[in-house]
């Protein structure tokens, strides 16, 4: 009987049951016995010099049981990708919300009165809060680097002013787009529990625990094996709680070594509105050449980013803002300027897409314009230059799955793009489409490799277990792995068992984000189930004398293809093995590294990072009210090349998510501050969508399987929300005739801009 | 939150004698919805909270001889929405309390929160203005009662005396045939603070061309809720046409002093309270039964 | 410290509590109820819902003392050893579950909607979900859900 594939099943969430029911355990549930609780004392001032801080009478304080400062530290500089910020601060504070000190107390009322009871002499020093005062002659230094830049990107490839000649229309326009908070609804929060033997346990909801691990071990100076992390189930990530370690997690491990209890520090929301990373705000000015016909000619980018007090993931954000995009389309000649500079805000870190959606914004509005100038449709411009199978990028990707023209195709067609287009400004309707690439792992983001390994463990009682390092947040990482194993060794799913993220237990692993689970971390699990189900027919093989290449998996026995033999059950063999075996189990395993061919980019940011990269295509339909401005999303459509996708019904997930976060990003969301300081940190002044703003959403899966990934499939969980906003943006054009340039586009905006506009 | 010390009095008189005996360091709870995040950020910190939901007549609507409506303060804004009694003009008060927060706010908050709130946007403040309501306020010195127009002194400041508080809210008896409208300009669909609120209460004439009596409640475009009542008097007996719809929208948006904040800017609310105002008096002029 | 008792999850406690103690964190810390969250911890997202009497509340924003004498339902009351309720079931089948955190906030609010209103529009929905966020499903499924236990309710 043939049996029927799993891979492509809509198959529920295998932690949805406890999800449901209450039974997950989040960071923010962790409670052990005796543990205190943390506080932070964050600086007021965007930039002063560190006079004196005197603790004393918060630790005379009844109740408090340790407080620390940088000089409770080994003063080591660490970040993400530049090793620019401490813990603690030493000697100076970069920007309003600075970890200065803290305090660990027997409740969390005495802790928050013993922080106000720490003294600290600050001397003010001048402040800059946006790039350009920041790089200006004589602004004030934030790092000793030169004009605070924290990164400067330039390269040319081809020749952009000869491109630009041979054009028949040259656009150039400005695009803005806003800092905005990833907005999980779980707050940053950290256990530590020292052992007293100089070894610490961590518990926390963190997207990339091995390589938290790094970070923290070299902010402690101790081994890596002094830490465990054990990941908790986690309220959200969204890239907030990838690879950027907020000081939040070694200054909790800190107060804990030094009180010797367990410590719990749990981030309010005004903490993570001005203290957490968010989105990199950027500002574009994009200057394309495109011929009568639709070719474009020539790219020219001039990229101006904040990046906040602290590098963070900064200077890979803006490095994908400057390449990442183009790579769409079929560009002869582009030219790149980006510099990512020091400013003493809150520092950037990373939100879904990487930097992606910044550029898309700027280039998919653009390009509407330029197809407007030419007179052609959008459609038709897209179609023309869009980037193919077996081609190789400006910026050096290489294609080897490519279906973004059948996306195209297939979002007009689905959308009613022709009969709809042009058609709605009587009443204020539009339709708007913009394209989207990302890839399946960034090859950059880890200098020693980007790859995964997996452990299949088949135990003597014949149950099996998973083992990854690659994290579950929500996006369904663990029922996606379950497929693959299930499928390999002919089980039903709930057979098998993943277990917890633990870097004890664990095998290491560069965690959730790049978009590179599915594909990577589904490779290795399909190499583990591999080589597990190679090792149980070899034994089995023995026992029933035939050949491994003969046998197969059919209800819950191994046997012999073809034949009337029953042959024998798999938890038999499984336990027969372990008996033949000193108790061993069958354990599979699964380690891979990207081909040779997936590079770190070159000094001019040249080079293939991934080994599979996604496309497609948003659609939107929107209702412009020409009294107010406000803008109402009737329709979407999200068409998707993301090769042969696992699990559609997770897959929808991702695209649904992703669109409302756009939605949010395009039309409502910013973090609004005032001489440094975040003034709407909180959910009533800082809105998100709710289920009162979302449109039917319409997703296809255009699957044709990458010769990559497991079972063909790529990276799908940021791409989702790259293109949302100039798909919006394109829309409200198509609706009322104005260009919104500014995100968010918020009704005011749209109004001012209504008003201006000689179209009516 | 810092610590406190509860009181949850039975009768208005225990509660006076508290307010009494800890002035100055006391808050009344109804709700909590707004002082319990308050004192979450410690921008209030009472030392005693006062909890008024233990006088069982503070949560009651109950119909006066004279026709009167009397609303307890505790009573909630989901009770409101849905209350048989706010039948004709005083159903724009069940349609603004309705339009506040979520169900989950709605089941908790109250009218009299809402009212000592004070908020310049507060949802439920322009319809009371044009239903002409009345607050009971109890304190030391006995009962008093003060016109809503009175009490709203500026952005969270109410004309409430040491140990006062409020006990109800009346409404008047409505003899004409008033019919509301409470129109909420918000930025996000739903769960959101208003930009702009404009209640609007008339009654038409027989031909229903005319409004005999017309009055228009503005929130968030002044320091506190505001009537417009030039707007109410030069409209009131004109023939009513959409370009004289206009014309008093305008004139309503001089009489409002909206600011800029983080909100939207001055400008923009003026033009949201003439859009939202020609739909709330169209609404009515068109639908009349 | 003032007594208070309340019946959760159809068990009555009688204790003493603080004043200052949120029905949140006595829900949380007191009873180890973990299931009801603390999200954005302002009456705004929704994630600390319970049913005060039936009726869906933020308990982030309400005492516990002002919960003296009232019934409250959790998330971890919706089963009862009886099997899933519906709603629980619905999300899921449907995907309705991500990070799973607006999760047991989401279900009770639905649940209270559905027990006022056993077929609302998909406006009426909405309104009724209106103070639970969810950043990761993108509400899509969720009122996928909520409808499908409504039309099998048929």
């Amino acid at each position: 009987m043939e049996r029927r594939s799993v891979i492509g099943q809509r198959i529920r969430n295998i932690d949805a049951l406890e999800k449901a029911t209450g039974k997950a355990v989040y960071g923010i549930d962790v409670s052990l016995p005796g543990m205190l609780h943390g506080k932070i004392l964050r600086s007021p001032h965007p930039h002063a010099r560190i006079l004196r801080i005197d603790t004393h009478k918060a630790e005379k304080l009844p109740g408090v049981k340790a407080v620390v400062t940088a000089d409770d530290t080994p003063k080591i500089k660490y970040g993400a990708q530049i090793h620019d910020e401490y813990p603690l601060a030493v000697d100076k504070v970069r920007y309003i919300g600075d970890e200065v000190a803290a305090v660990a107390a027997l409740d969390e009322e005495t802790a928050l009165q013993a922080i106000r009871l720490i003294e600290v002499e600050y001397e003010p020093l001048p402040t800059v809060f946006s790039p350009r005062e920041a790089m200006a002659d004589g602004a004030p230094s934030i790092h000793e680097a030169p004009q605070n830049i924290v990164t400067h990107i330039a390269f040319e490839r081809g020749r952009v002013e000869e491109g630009f000649r041979q054009a028949d229309y040259v656009l150039e326009d400005t695009f803005c787009s806003s800092n905005v908070h990833q907005a999980y609804l779980e707050p940053h929060v950290c256990v530590v529990k020292p052992d007293g033997s100089g070894n610490i346990t961590l518990w926390a909801s963190l997207q990339a625990p091995f390589r938290n691990r790094e970070i923290l071990a070299r902010i402690l100076n101790v081994p890596e094996g002094r830490i465990r992390i054990v990941q908790t189930i986690v309220g959200g990530g969204f890239g907030g709680k990838a690879t950027q370690l907020l000081s939040l997690y070694p200054i909790c491990a800190f107060l804990a070594l030094k009180s010797g209890l367990p410590v719990r520090i749990l981030n309010t929301w005004e903490e993570e509105f001005s203290a957490s990373r968010s989105r990199m705000p950027a500002e574009i000015r994009i200057k394309l050449g495109i011929k009568r016909d639709g070719t474009f000619t020539a790219k020219e980018l001039n990229i101006l980013s904040n990046c906040g007090a602290y590098a963070g993931t900064g200077p890979a954000v803006v490095g994908t803002t400057a390449t990442r995009a183009t790579s769409l389309y079929k560009f002869p000649n582009v030219k790149c300027q980006a510099d990512l500079v020091y400013t003493n805000t809150t520092p950037i870190g990373s939100y879904r897409g990487y930097g992606n959606p910044q550029l898309h914004f700027s280039m998919e509005s653009l390009i509407d314009m330029a197809s407007e100038a030419i007179g052609m449709d959008s459609l038709e411009v897209r179609l023309k230059n869009a980037i193919g199978l077996g081609e190789v990028s400006v910026n050096g990707f290489v294609m080897n799955s490519c279906r973004l023209k059948e996306c195209l195709q297939t979002a007009a067609e689905r959308s009613g793009w022709k009969e709809k287009r042009g058609r709605g400004r009587k009443v204020g309707r539009g339709i708007g489409m913009a394209s989207m690439i990302h890839v399946s792992g960034n090859r950059a983001i880890y200098p020693f490799f980007d790859g995964s390994t997996a452990y299949v463990r088949i135990n003597p009682h014949g149950g099996v277990d998973l083992i990854s390092g690659e994290a579950e947040i929500g996006q369904g990482a663990n029922t996606i792995f379950s497929q693959i194993v299930a499928e390999v060794l002919g089980i039903a799913i709930e057979e098998v068992r993943v277990l917890p993220l633990d870097t004890d237990h664990s095998p290491f692993a560069l965690g959730t984000f790049a978009s590179r689970v599915a594909t990577l971390g589904g490779k290795a699990v399909l190499l583990a189930a591999e080589d597990a189900r190679e090792k149980l027919f070899a034994f089995a093989a023995t026992k029933m004398e035939v050949n491994p290449e003969d046998l197969e998996f059919a209800d819950g026995r191994i046997r012999k293809k073809g034949s009337i033999d029953p042959g024998m059950e798999f938890k038999e063999v499984a336990k027969l093995a372990s008996h033949a075996n000193g108790g061993a189990p069958i354990l599979g395993v699964g380690s891979f590294v990207v081909p040779s061919s997936v590079v770190i980019p070159d000094e001019s940011r040249y080079g293939n990072i991934s080994a599979a990269y996604s496309f497609g295509i948003q659609v939107a339909e929107v209702k412009v009210d020409r009294d107010t401005g406000k803008v109402e999303v009737l329709n979407f459509f999200s068409v998707h090349d993301s090769g042969r996708v696992i699990n559609p019904l997770l897959g929808e997930g991702q695209v649904e998510g992703g669109v409302v976060q756009g939605i949010g990003y395009a039309l409502m969301e910013e973090i609004i501050r005032k001489e440094g300081k975040v003034i709407n940190g909180n959910f009533t002044d800082y809105r998100i969508p709710t289920i009162g703003d979302v449109p039917p959403i319409q997703t296809v899966f255009v699957e044709e399987p990458d010769p990559f990934g497991p079972f063909g499939a790529k990276g799908l969980g940021e791409i989702t929300q790259v293109p949302t906003a100039p798909a919006i943006a394109n829309a409200i054009y198509d609706a009322v005739g104005v260009r919104l340039k500014e995100l968010p586009m918020t009704p005011q905006k749209i109004l001012a801009a209504l008003k201006k506009s000689p179209i009516k | 939150m810092k610590r406190f010390s509860y009181h949850k009095p039975g009768t208005v008189e225990q509660a006076v004698t508290v307010l009494r005996r800890y002035e100055g360091k006391e808050s009344v709870l109804a709700g909590g919805t707004d002082l319990l995040a308050e004192m979450k950020q410690d921008l209030r910190t009472p030392v005693h909270v006062v909890d008024i939901k233990g006088i069982e007549k503070l949560g009651e609507i109950t119909t006066n001889a004279d026709g009167s409506l009397l609303i307890g303060a505790t009573v909630t804004l989901h009770s409101l929405s849905t209350s048989p009694f706010l039948k004709m003009g005083w159903n724009l008060l069940a349609q603004a309390a309705s339009k506040v927060g979520s169900v989950q706010v709605r089941n908790r908050a109250t009218l009299g929160g809402n009212i000592c709130h004070a908020s310049p946007s507060g949802d439920t403040l322009p319809g009371l203005l044009c239903l002409d309501a009345c607050f009971k306020i109890i304190g030391p010195q006995g009962e008093r009662e003060i016109p809503a127009e009175k009490f709203f002194l500026g952005p969270g400041q109410i004309a409430l005396g040491p140990a006062e508080f409020l006990t109800g809210i009346l409404l008047p008896h409505i003899s004409l045939p008033l019919r509301g409208v409470y129109k909420k300009f918000t930025l996000r669909r739903m769960m959101d603070l208003s930009l702009v609120g404009v209640a609007v209460l008339g009654e038409l004439d027989e031909t229903g061309n005319t409004f005999r009596d017309i009055r228009i409640g503005l929130g968030a475009v002044a320091s506190t809720p505001i009537r417009v009542r030039k707007a109410e008097m030069a409209f009131t007996g004109d023939k009513i046409t959409e370009k004289r719809i206009e014309e008093i929208s305008l004139l309503a948006t001089e009489e409002a002093s909206p600011i800029s904040d983080i909100r939207g800017d001055d400008w923009y609310r003026k033009e949201m309270i003439y859009h939202l105002m020609q739909e709330a008096i169209k609404e009515i002029w068109r639908n009349r039964p | 410290m003032p007594k208070i008792r309340i019946k959760m999850n159809e068990t009555l406690h009688i204790t003493s509590v603080p004043a200052n103690l949120t029905l949140l964190d006595f829900i949380r810390d007191r009873l180890g109820l973990t299931g009801t969250k603390k999200g954005c911890d302002s009456g705004n997202c929704g994630a600390c819902t319970v049913l005060l009497d039936g009726k869906p509340v933020n308990s982030c924003l309400i005492l516990t003392v002002e919960a003296d004498g009232c019934s409250v339902d959790t998330i971890e009351g919706l089963r009862q050893g009886r099997g899933l309720h519906p709603l629980q079931e619905a999300f899921i089948e449907h995907g309705a579950i991500q990070c799973g955190f607006c999760t047991p906030g989401m279900i009770l609010s639905a649940k209270a909607l559905l027990d006022e209103n056993p077929n609302p529009s998909d406006e009426q929905i909405r309104q009724a979900l209106a103070g639970n966020f969810c950043r990761c499903t993108g509400y899509a499924k969720i009122l996928e859900a909520v409808k499908s236990v409504i039309s099998k309710h048929r």
